[in-house]
């Protein structure tokens, strides 16, 4: 290491495994710092600390209501608030479900589930137009003041379409479940590894349309696997309905009703 | 404040480019103008249950770099933290 690479209490390279990992960080970044005068406190929070706090507010609210959650996430398009509208018909009758509907404006996804048995709670997450592209915790937050949590069973939050940044903000679920639309293509597992890390189950929608498509369903699967060896895949299609008995029974068993 | 340390792994979607161009666009007109927000960069390493081997990711696939086994544990590269903060001479 060059010769301005002081940590002075040592604690700035104190990684929290053995690893002597090669972080790139090399003689020249600490040129000319660190000389004289200047005081260094030492911090080491995580950034997300104030979400992740807020995400365990959320989870012991409705862990002490006796509801069980599922963050759904999935790019726009890909079906989310169909499959909503097929589980909210199938599980009426034995599961009493709440939604919180994050979108970046309007309340069309939020209309098209209204009249189905379900509490719904809008989350705009716009300020004119434009907006978060993710429901952070504070959000689900203000959306779960407006929910009756106590006659609720299972909550879905059905986050912004997007694969990338709704990955990175727990928000107090107990599951995260993506849905994926073949049309997108067999390689976004390597493209958005983070959010298909994240996923434990993975609804494969629009299943209909594969023998429509050039899609190659193997190689997707194989692609996912690579990423995420663990998630659950459910084969769907919400405009057919095909699977979405399988999905219902996933959500089922993550209520504790199967 | 003059310098910020923040410890990044390679499995967060930050993109360090646009990290520091928006903490110069966001701190200038604040005492935090002309700090540097200095970005040490954590590789994904993952420790493999069935050959024993510590390799580093080079792609997204969470696999042994040695046997390709997915038997492995992620040991590095979920970092997201804010490590230190240096203050000018009061």
């Amino acid at each position: 290491m060059g010769r301005f690479h002081r940590h002075p209490d040592g604690a700035a390279h104190d990684h929290d495994h053995d690893d002597n990992h090669n972080h790139d960080h090399d003689v020249g970044d600490h040129s000319g710092y660190r000389q004289t005068g200047a005081a260094r406190v030492m911090v080491l929070e995580n950034i997300l600390s104030e979400n992740d706090r807020v995400a365990d507010e959320n989870r012991r609210d409705l862990r002490a209501a006796g509801v069980r959650t599922v963050n759904l996430m999935s790019s726009p398009g890909a079906g989310k608030t169909t499959l909503l509208r097929r589980t909210l018909v199938a599980l009426r009758d034995g599961l009493r479900i709440g939604v919180v509907e994050g979108d970046i404006a309007t309340s069309l996804d939020a209309d098209r589930l209204e009249g189905l048995g379900a509490a719904v709670s809008l989350v705009n997450t716009d300020a004119g137009f434009g907006g978060e592209c993710h429901l952070d915790a504070t959000m689900v937050r203000a959306g779960l003041a407006r929910l009756p949590l106590p006659e609720l069973d299972l909550l879905l939050i059905e986050n912004v379409g997007n694969l990338v940044c709704p990955a990175e903000f727990a928000v107090g679920e107990d599951a995260k479940a993506m849905v994926y639309a073949i049309t997108e293509g067999e390689e976004k597992p390597l493209k958005y590894p983070v959010m298909f890390r994240a996923a434990d189950v993975v609804v494969v929608n629009k299943i209909d349309l594969l023998p429509h498509l050039d899609f190659d369903l193997p190689r997707f699967l194989a692609n996912l696997a690579d990423v995420n060896p663990t998630a659950t895949v459910i084969q769907a299609s919400s405009r057919t309905g095909d699977g979405v008995d399988d999905w219902c029974d996933w959500l089922l068993a993550i209520a504790g009703q199967r | 404040m003059t310098r910020v340390l923040v410890r990044i792994g390679h499995l967060r979607q930050v993109v360090p480019d646009a990290l520091t161009f928006s903490w110069q666009m966001l701190s200038t007109g604040t005492d935090l103008e002309g700090s540097v927000l200095e970005i040490e960069s954590v590789p994904a390493t993952v420790s493999c249950q069935a050959c024993g081997a510590e390799t580093t990711l080079d792609m997204p696939i969470v696999a042994c770099g040695e046997c390709f086994s997915r038997d492995v544990t992620l040991l590095t590269g979920e970092e997201f933290a804010v490590v230190s903060l240096e203050l000018a001479d009061a």
